[in-house]
């Protein structure tokens, strides 16, 4: 247990080479983070940084597109008093500082959590540097600070008319002891809950952003890392003859599980790649295939799974029920391709290691550069870049495992780069998951009982116990994947290993007396990761369709049926009752054209999605419209809400009509888009956005707007074919 | 020695011939606003104009923009920002951003052939360009916006 203030001076001592800057940092935040260890060795580098001439707001969080750079400083905008475009905003080295406000236990971006983390501890930086800058000037113009007001990064004293900007006064400021902050009057708010233009927008149209795939250090080789096909193979042997004299080629390293060409250039390793000649031992999952996991888990269904949620009793329901339905639904893995392909830059020497990542975890990053090369934490510098596209991909940190590696080994910076056709079959994928479902009515046509049974892998189960070792190639040595290995309790504490695989199905929230939801754990060895909005990406299909087929069972119009079933759930049925109204669901979709409804509530928020569909007699599906409305609480920046709900519609309609990775002779069959298509232009659909009025605690919305839109869709085509589609990605020409 | 102009600039490259156009922009000549997505002319992300033409930077070896005009993103709009950009920064386009280079380079190309796009000739002409942050009905709607401002500006 340190000393508070000592810790305290210790931060601040460790920042006066920046001299006259005032710091705020976390000890305004929580007490937790000096009461820890770590801080230690922490740098000196927190949110806020005040000098003479520039404002920085040091973002903690990763911008990945989610446009949390632009939520943020609006937060801090707004409390510090100062105008957005008079924010620097520099993106956070990794440190453990960083966890302070981050529940998720690491300096890592996920779960729809960077608002809900961030938005009040940012607010009290914010708002007590302005109370201190305001004391100092009061004490240099010896003025009552009650009578000081502030205004785009000046001070003003009215009635002496003394003014000046904030840098005037950091160096005063860092003196004085820590206020307590005085926050500003909702009704006064310049930025926050008004739609608000992106601060990183000027860059990115005019191609100024650098993103991972831009870094360039003096004397870097570029490496081309050709990985064993299958999933757990290794190198049985190498003739490199030929691609060691290709042109501009300095060293290839077989790494026992993959190969590296480092060349020059980007293309010179790539050409020189394929001269390589390989053979594998292809290993325990040669054999393994996408019909064979499937007969696997039809086999498990059979019998009981591990209960998740238990009400009532479901025992001899379905003899009571006056109909019984029984389905089962199927979604495929699914890769992440973000459209930035996975990269990092590293540069290790005997005593430093500084690395360059597209990455949403440098907390995790931290970690496995520590295992990889014995350094401290204050030896090795964790740079974010911009990042083209995250989607959970990003949480895994296997590519800069392998450029630290290439970069120690050969002591000079390596990038690695990937391929889009490694990055297909090298994912971390969404897991696979078979369902089956058996629910029941009583006379009223209300549920009598409702049975799911899960079966596929969990995420925290490769993540977990192996942990590091599961986020760096297989070809890293066991002592690191070991030693790293202690490190996962830190990182994802709390959560149980089957969280993720049930998300979505436990919590359903109808009334319904009698419930079982239970699961299989069943990890045929294919990798799998986090993928936007994890388990409720695919059990929001089941839920949300199974309650329609009771529905039907029943005779109701599905949004009634879902409206009396949530009664009790004020915030599910406000975003329903939305949607219903805004696609005028009471009244006849135009001709020819169908509708379908789904609702789901997940990372605390909620969301309805209603779809205009229709479908050509070859069976071609097409999607007019959707309608959308959330609640997450209170909004920062509306318009950020809306894009974040457009662009998990259109990612949630790539899963839905496209996305399928299968697996072949224990391999990826899928390598680019044109065999494992998304979603284009031409097949987007109009999409409105409603945002709900509301008080509640805030919560995020970058994945909730994902998993409504699958089922919603399944449901207009049933509406217009009378036929119920149980697998992903939907399809009505190979019924 | 292949000669060619990018962005009003004569350059000669000596580099292997067969050698993407994408990797010579990038990593000869350092401009790194043309994006690698997918290397198969797939996704759009290396979008450039050869000729005032979009072409896909992946696909096209050096050898083959010999004596041709190439324009990049760092091309466009040297007095400022071109309508295009500015209909993107009004209809807040850009998320991750990373593939917006190639959409606006593809935008840029359509409008100079099309002053009054429909839905339909949007679709045709951005079909190849991929954003997986799904940024495509701000696309549509900032292109509309451009056509209506590049006629009264
Ligand atoms: S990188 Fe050229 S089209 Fe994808
Ligand atoms: S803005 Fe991210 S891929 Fe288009």
């Amino acid at each position: 247990m340190l000393d508070q203030n000592i810790s305290r001076r210790n931060f601040l001592q460790g920042t006066a080479a920046t001299a006259a800057s005032l710091i705020v940092g976390i000890d305004l935040v929580t007490d937790k983070a000096f009461a820890s260890e770590t801080l230690v060795m922490s740098l000196p580098n927190p949110w806020l940084r005040i000098d003479s001439d520039s404002i920085t707001f040091v973002l903690d969080k990763t911008e990945m597109g989610q446009g949390i750079n632009t939520a943020l400083a609006m937060i801090v905008a707004e409390e510090l008093d100062v105008d957005l475009e008079q924010l620097t905003i520099e993106n956070a080295i990794a440190d453990r500082i960083y966890t302070t406000h981050n529940d998720l236990g690491a300096q890592m971006t996920g779960g729809s959590s960077s608002v809900r983390n961030s938005w009040q501890p940012l607010k009290k930086i914010a708002a007590t540097a302005r109370q201190m800058l305001i004391q100092a000037a009061a004490k240099e113009w010896n003025v009552d600070p009650a009578e000081c007001r502030t205004a785009s990064g000046m001070i003003y004293h009215d009635k002496t008319a003394k003014k000046g900007p904030y840098g005037t006064f950091a160096g005063a400021a860092r003196k004085l002891p820590v206020p307590a902050p005085q926050f500003k009057d909702p009704a006064t708010y310049r930025y926050v809950a008004k739609a608000t233009k992106r601060v990183d927008g000027h860059a990115k149209v005019t191609g100024q952003t650098k993103y991972g795939i831009d870094t360039v250090i003096p004397g870097m080789l570029s490496a081309t890392i050709v990985r064993c096909p299958v999933f757990g193979g290794n190198v049985k042997s190498l003739h490199d003859k030929q691609a060691k004299a290709s042109p501009g080629v300095k060293h290839i390293i077989n790494t026992g599980t993959s190969v590296a060409v480092l060349a020059d250039t980007y293309w010179q390793a790539r050409q020189a790649a394929k001269l390589l000649t390989i053979t594998w031992y292809d290993g325990e999952l040669a054999g393994l295939s996408s019909d064979k996991i499937r007969q696997e888990f039809i086999e498990l269904a059979k019998k009981d799974g591990k209960v998740t949620r238990e009400d009532g009793d479901v025992k001899n329901k379905d003899k009571l029920a006056v109909k019984t339905i029984d389905a089962v639904y199927e979604t495929p893995y699914l890769a992440h391709a973000t459209m930035e392909p996975q990269n990092c830059v590293a540069r290790v020497t005997s005593d430093s290691c500084e690395v360059w990542a597209p990455t949403q975890t440098p907390g995790v990053c931290m970690e496995v550069v520590r295992g990889i090369t014995g350094l401290a934490a204050s030896k090795i510098k964790i740079h974010t870049t911009a990042i083209g596209g995250g989607f959970g991909r990003r949480l895994v940190a296997d590519y800069v495992a392998e450029a630290v590696t290439l970069a120690k080994e050969v002591n000079v910076p390596v990038r690695v780069l990937w391929s889009r056709e490694e990055d297909m079959r090298h994912d971390f994928y969404r897991p696979i998951s078979y369902n089956v479902m058996s629910g029941g009515i009583d006379q009223t046509g209300n549920p009598l009982f409702w049975k799911h049974r899960v079966i596929g892998p969990a995420i925290l189960a490769q993540f977990l116990p192996h942990a590091i070792g599961a986020m760096i190639p297989p070809w890293m040595p066991p002592s690191v994947s070991k030693l790293l290995g202690k490190f996962t309790g830190f990182t994802f504490h709390g959560l149980k290993v089957d969280d993720t695989s049930t998300e979505g199905a436990k919590d359903i929230p109808y009334k319904v007396p009698n419930i079982l939801v239970d699961y299989h754990y069943a990890d045929p060895g294919v990798p799998v990761g986090f993928w936007r909005s994890v388990g409720h990406s695919h059990q929001a299909f089941m839920v949300e369709s199974f309650i329609d087929e009771l529905a039907n069972l029943a005779g109701k119009d599905p949004y009634i049926y879902r409206r009396e079933l949530l009664a009790d759930q004020p915030r599910n049925l406000g975003v329903l009752d939305r949607v219903a109204k805004e696609i005028n669901w009471s009244s006849p979709a135009p001709k020819g054209i169908f509708r379908g409804i789904a609702q789901h509530a997940c990372f605390g928020s909620f969301c309805a999605e209603a779809v205009e569909a229709s479908v050509s007699e070859s069976g071609d599906i097409k999607v007019h419209r959707v309608v959308a409305a959330i609640d997450c609480g209170p909004v920062v920046n509306p318009d950020g809400v809306r894009a974040q709900l457009e662009s998990a519609i259109i990612f949630g309609l790539s899963a839905a009509l496209k996305g399928e990775i299968t697996i072949e002779n224990g391999q990826v069959k899928q390598s680019n888009f044109h065999d494992y298509a998304v979603l284009r232009i031409n097949e987007t659909p109009k999409i409105e956005t409603h945002i709900i009025e509301s008080t509640e605690p805030v919560t995020g919305v970058g994945e909730p707007g994902l998993p409504p839109v699958a089922p919603a869709l399944a449901n207009a085509l049933f509406a217009a074919t009378g036929k119920r589609l149980r697998k992903l990605p939907l399809s009505l020409n190979n019924l | 020695m292949i000669s060619f102009t990018i962005n009003g600039e004569s350059k000669s490259s000596d580099v292997d011939p067969e050698t993407p156009l994408l990797w010579v922009i990038r990593d000869h000549i350092g401009l790194q606003g043309t994006k690698f997505g997918c290397g198969m002319a797939l996704c759009g992300a290396c979008t450039v104009h050869m000729n005032g033409d979009p072409i896909r930077s992946c696909s096209v070896p050096l050898s083959a923009v010999s004596g041709q005009k190439i324009t990049t993103i760092e091309g466009l709009g040297k007095n400022g920002l071109t309508e295009v950009q500015k209909a993107w920064l009004e209809h807040g386009v850009p998320q991750c951003g990373y593939c917006q280079s190639g959409q606006i380079m593809s935008a840029t190309a359509l409008l100079a052939k099309n002053p009054n796009p429909s839905d339909d000739d949007i679709d045709t002409a951005m079909s190849g360009n991929i954003c997986r942050c799904g940024t495509y009905p701000r696309i549509r709607a900032a292109i509309h916006t451009a056509a209506k401002n590049m006629k009264h500006p």
